[in-house]
């Protein structure tokens, strides 16, 4: 499925890898990337239109909102892995600057 | 709660409220997830961050194929007499510009006049000339939500194709008009025409993004169903 390339939506892909089947919350994965949250958001809503992120709401204790949630479906799983192993051996094969030899 | 937390929560609440209805559960996912951000400053960050939510319009996703009749109907019923509509504005456009070629005094004025006037003539005779759209889908289809998806997504496809010879011509049209600019009596005449087509190639952009979104959509509920 066409999907815009980028690092930031890589970084998300590789993010939601770390537990494949927990549901994350938008605030943790904006931290542990460094994405702010009008860079994630946008990544996840397209992901979310090609069916590759599913959504939920969940529950708070009381006095505390709900949260919304957010979880890599099948489709996304497989989409999210050959794009983080694709980005990884890009990464290997082609350094963007190769330092100098040191003699 | 301090003054910069209340602006933040202030600012995501504007966001809820101005938030396209495809963006709507985003733009309140946004805005209560302030309330888990421990740091006053890093909450007002995440506020401004979610303002980006509000820029272009996204239309409610179809939730599954059972939705497409209906969004089927509607898309068809507003786009029906565009096409033809189009291709005419076009064709007049390139005919009503022929008198600048009178004003053209220099080469790369009379070039850029021509050029003008051949995208916009062409353009519009291609949309002209390309198939109407069929009659809206009858009832019984509705039954065969994969037939009707399928039809769905053609008549995208054909609008997006419209879309992009509508820019192309624009695109076209503005550099020529560039070109041709060379005196005064020409910046004052053609720039008004300019600005108009800044202003379409602008919206038929966000209109061509609109359609792929759609298209996009399409494609991964009939993935899901096959």
């Amino acid at each position: 499925m066409n999907m815009r390339r980028s690092p930031q939506t890589t970084l998300v892909l590789a993010e939601f890898l770390q537990s494949k089947q927990e549901w994350r919350y938008g605030y943790d994965i904006s931290r542990n990337t460094g994405l702010k949250s009008g860079t994630l958001y946008p990544i996840l809503m397209r992901l979310a239109e090609r069916s590759m992120l599913e959504t939920n709401w969940e529950k708070a204790e009381i006095g505390r909102p709900p949260r919304h949630i957010y979880r890599l479906t099948r489709a996304g799983l497989r989409y999210a892995h050959a794009e983080v192993s694709a980005a990884s051996s890009l990464t290997v094969l082609q350094p963007a600057f190769q330092g100098a030899p040191r003699g | 709660m301090t003054l910069v937390r209340t602006l933040a929560v202030k600012i995501t609440g504007l966001v809820v409220r101005f938030a396209s209805p495809g963006a709507k559960e985003w733009a309140e996912g946004l805005a209560l997830e302030i309330g888990y951000v421990d740091n006053d400053w890093s909450a007002l960050a995440w506020a401004l961050g979610s303002l980006r939510v509000l820029l272009g319009y996204r239309e409610a996703p179809l939730a599954s194929l059972r939705d497409v009749p209906a969004a089927a109907a509607k898309f068809h019923i507003s786009a029906r007499p565009r096409p033809r509509t189009f291709g005419w504005i076009f064709v007049l456009n390139g005919a009503l510009y022929l008198w600048t070629l009178d004003l053209a005094t220099t080469a790369r004025e009379r070039a850029g006049c021509t050029l003008h006037v051949l995208s916009m003539v062409v353009a519009g005779i291609i949309i002209l000339a390309s198939r109407s759209l069929k009659d809206a889908p009858g009832e019984d289809s509705c039954f065969d939500l994969i037939a009707s998806a399928h039809r769905y997504r053609t008549e995208l496809e054909r609008r997006c194709y419209i879309q992009r010879i509508a820019a192309c011509a624009f695109f076209v049209c503005i550099v020529t008009d560039m070109l041709a600019v060379t005196d005064g009596r020409y910046v004052h005449a053609m720039l008004r025409g300019t600005d108009m087509f800044v202003i379409c190639l602008t919206a038929i952009a966000f209109a061509l993004r609109t359609n792929r979104r759609r298209i996009e959509r399409l494609d991964a509920l009939l993935t899901e169903r096959s």
